[in-house]
């Protein structure tokens, strides 16, 4: 009897909560020195006063939460929450989601995969999670040889870095490590929280959609970085410096109402 | 009515579909045929329960078949020449016996021995740094490694689905001709997970089935038992443990520290088994020794106190290694001779299908 209720309690629920859903946007915009980040050709001045160039950025965000201001959380379901954002592909800075009506004061995430589904099994591993996915175009996101997402890969160049046998001074930049599966490794995953200004809190009604921007600040991976040494970083202790500067790098970028 | 007749008619298209994988439609024999209704996992007497989940991806014949067809196949290489096979060869109990470091694709030469394959479905992990944890995640290194196959999993996945006949097996094997990264992988490792070695004279021995080891063997065994076996534990003839057994630092692989970045796990390595060990030279991650001899040499006498060397390789006295006299090394190797299991080795089942004339075979 009990559970029936519950039961019905929750198809009520569901029902509700389904009805008056709305569609919010998040846009990722990529900056550098206050504009729109250009790939490969723009040259931008570090926090060290390094110029660089940056030829490849793409990162996995997933665990979208959304936070009403007593609290209250609205989660994206965990099978439809993770998105591969790749500079390249414009359609790729943009994540359709669903969310139910209300006034929310922030927005949540984590910058790479939990590590609860860094260790799913390959047949839940489909998507952007498949881990064959882009290796044709050396742009994948999975290392193989430890076994595991990459969470960030941003790659570039500056004439800071010394050059290596070959002449090129490049940098690459691989950053996982879910903290192991059963013995303690890196943890790089991050979660990032936007707070959106008391002036303009989400408002989330089912006739309109919500365009919210995000921006990164792409400069933000190499503060207190020192270029001539971490050139090549992948899953070292010096990797979290650089997971803890991404962290900080994105911002609310303001909402549009459509 | 109709319902009852189903099994029957899935029994038969079973039976004809692993007729086609076992390679009779490209023109070679077929050496024997599974029945997909004999599905039981072989579960030795004296193993414990596997620790792969085969609730996840069920243990069946003709996903077998599709799995030794993959892995013996060259598509899964970037020219066509390079198949799993190349480097894990059966008769030497799939490792790849007489090449100190592998060869793969192009001639390159890879930086570690290749291990022998054999009861995968125990092993808590993979490589000799344990970097791989889910035997299904594994075959995407050799894949894509750029000495060893050289190949991209999407492009493997895009050949496959272009392949004449490998849509059907597919079909057969798990019920549609989808064919996507999970279901190459699962193929592969169920051909992986029936590579179960456990019919050597030690199993029999062990078993009681009316096998008894010579002197010599007995006597060999207890000095593995006393000596060998904190680490080379039974039944595996390993605890899958990371461990430094002492050997001189050649080169800068550090072994379990290159995937943990903790100096604790510098030069620790995974204890291998020491099955089938008589098939299996050269020895060692880097394929150092050529034989059995020169192992034991290096226990008795060669083991360097390297950083996070072995407490067991200490002994009170501070000397390095393991004492052993003449008579014990020599007993010790007659007992490491019972460890082979030639069933296994000729085990047609497991055995490589033609259907790659251009793979390099060594
Ligand atoms: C060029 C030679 C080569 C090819 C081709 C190759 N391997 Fe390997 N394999 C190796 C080497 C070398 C290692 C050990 C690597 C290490 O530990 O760093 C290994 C390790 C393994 C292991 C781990 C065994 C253990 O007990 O840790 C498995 C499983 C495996 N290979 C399966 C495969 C499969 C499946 C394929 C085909 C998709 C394949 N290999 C192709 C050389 C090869
Ligand atoms: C402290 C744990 C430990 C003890 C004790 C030990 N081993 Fe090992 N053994 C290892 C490890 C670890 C390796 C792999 C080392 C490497 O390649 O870096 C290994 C490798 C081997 C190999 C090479 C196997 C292969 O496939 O390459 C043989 C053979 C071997 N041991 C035999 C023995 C014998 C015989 C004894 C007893 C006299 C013994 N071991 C004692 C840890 C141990």
């Amino acid at each position: 009897m009990k559970s029936l209720t519950f039961l019905s309690l929750q198809i009520i629920m569901l029902l509700l909560y389904g009805s008056t859903t709305a569609q919010v946007t998040l846009q990722f915009d990529h900056r550098a020195e206050g504009k729109k980040l250009v790939l490969n050709t723009g040259t931008y001045k570090t926090s060290a006063n390094d110029p660089v160039s940056i030829s490849l950025l793409q990162y996995y965000i997933s665990n979208i939460q959304f936070i009403k201001g007593n609290g209250d959380k609205y989660t994206v379901p965990k099978a439809s929450s993770f998105f591969l954002i790749k500079e390249n592909i414009d359609s790729s800075k943009t994540i359709v989601l669903k969310v139910p009506d209300g006034v929310y004061s922030a927005i949540t995430f984590l910058v790479g995969i939990d590590s609860l589904t860094s260790t799913l099994g390959i047949e839940e591993r489909t998507g952007v999670l498949d881990p064959g996915k882009d290796m044709a175009a050396s742009e994948s996101m999975y290392w193989t040889w430890n076994s595991g997402y990459i969470f960030f890969k941003m790659e570039g160049s500056s004439p800071a870095i010394p050059a290596d046998k070959t002449g090129f001074r490049e940098f690459e930049y691989h950053i996982g490590g879910y903290g192991g599966y059963n013995s303690p490794t890196i943890n790089n995953i991050r979660r990032v929280t936007i707070e959106l200004p008391a002036a303009g809190a989400l408002r989330v009604r089912s006739n309109k959609t919500a365009v919210v921007h995000i921006r990164f600040d792409v400069l933000s991976v190499f503060d207190r970085l020192d270029l001539k040494q971490h050139h090549h970083l992948m899953l070292t202790p010096a990797s979290t410096q650089i997971a803890d500067n991404y962290a900080t790098g994105f911002q609310y970028g303001g909402t549009q109402y459509q | 009515m109709s319902m009852r007749k189903m099994p029957y008619i899935y029994v038969l298209m079973g039976l004809v579909l692993t007729g086609l994988l076992s390679g009779f439609l490209q023109g070679a024999p077929a050496v024997h045929v599974f029945n997909n209704q004999d599905s039981t996992f072989p579960q030795p007497a004296n193993f414990p329960p596997p620790v792969y989940d085969l609730s996840k991806n069920k243990f069946n014949k003709i996903k077998i078949e599709l799995g030794r067809r993959l892995f013996y196949d060259g598509t899964l290489s970037k020219n066509g020449t390079v198949s799993c096979g190349t480097c894990h060869i059966q008769a030497s109990a799939f490792s790849h016996h007489g090449h100190r470091l592998s060869h793969g694709i192009f001639d390159s030469l890879g930086a570690r021995n290749a291990p022998a394959l054999q009861n995968l479905a125990w092993a808590t992990s993979f490589m000799w740094d344990g970097g791989v944890k889910d035997l299904d995640l594994q075959p995407i290194v050799p894949i894509t490694n750029h000495v060893e196959m050289g190949e991209s999993v999407e492009s493997v996945v895009e050949k496959i689905k272009r392949d004449q006949y490998y849509p059907l097996y597919f079909n057969a094997a798990f019920g549609s001709r989808e064919i996507t990264t999970a279901r190459v992988m699962q193929a592969l490792s169920q051909f992986m997970v029936a590579m179960v070695s456990a019919n050597s004279k030690y199993d029999k021995v062990v078993r009681k089935e009316g096998v008894a080891f010579t002197k010599e063997e007995a006597a060999g065994y207890k000095v593995f038992q006393q000596k060998c076996a904190t680490c080379h534990a039974e039944p595996f003839f390993t605890d899958f443990s990371f461990r430094n057994n002492g050997l001189y630092p050649y080169s800068e692989d550090f072994g379990r520290m290159g995937i943990t970045s903790e100096p604790g796990d510098k030069y620790r390595f995974k204890v291998p088994s020491l099955r089938n060990i008589a098939l299996t030279a050269p020895y060692m991650h880097d394929g150092r020794f050529k034989g059995l001899d020169f192992v034991l040499t290096h226990y008795a006498q060669d083991v360097q106190l390297t950083d996070n060397i072995d407490p067991s390789l200490v002994q009170s006295s501070g000397r390095a290694g393991i004492p052993l006299t003449p008579a014990d090394k020599e007993a010790l190797k007659s007992f490491l001779y019972t460890l082979t299991d030639s069933a296994f080795v000729r085990n047609k089942g497991l055995g490589e299908v033609n259907i790659c004339p251009q793979c390099i075979r060594y």
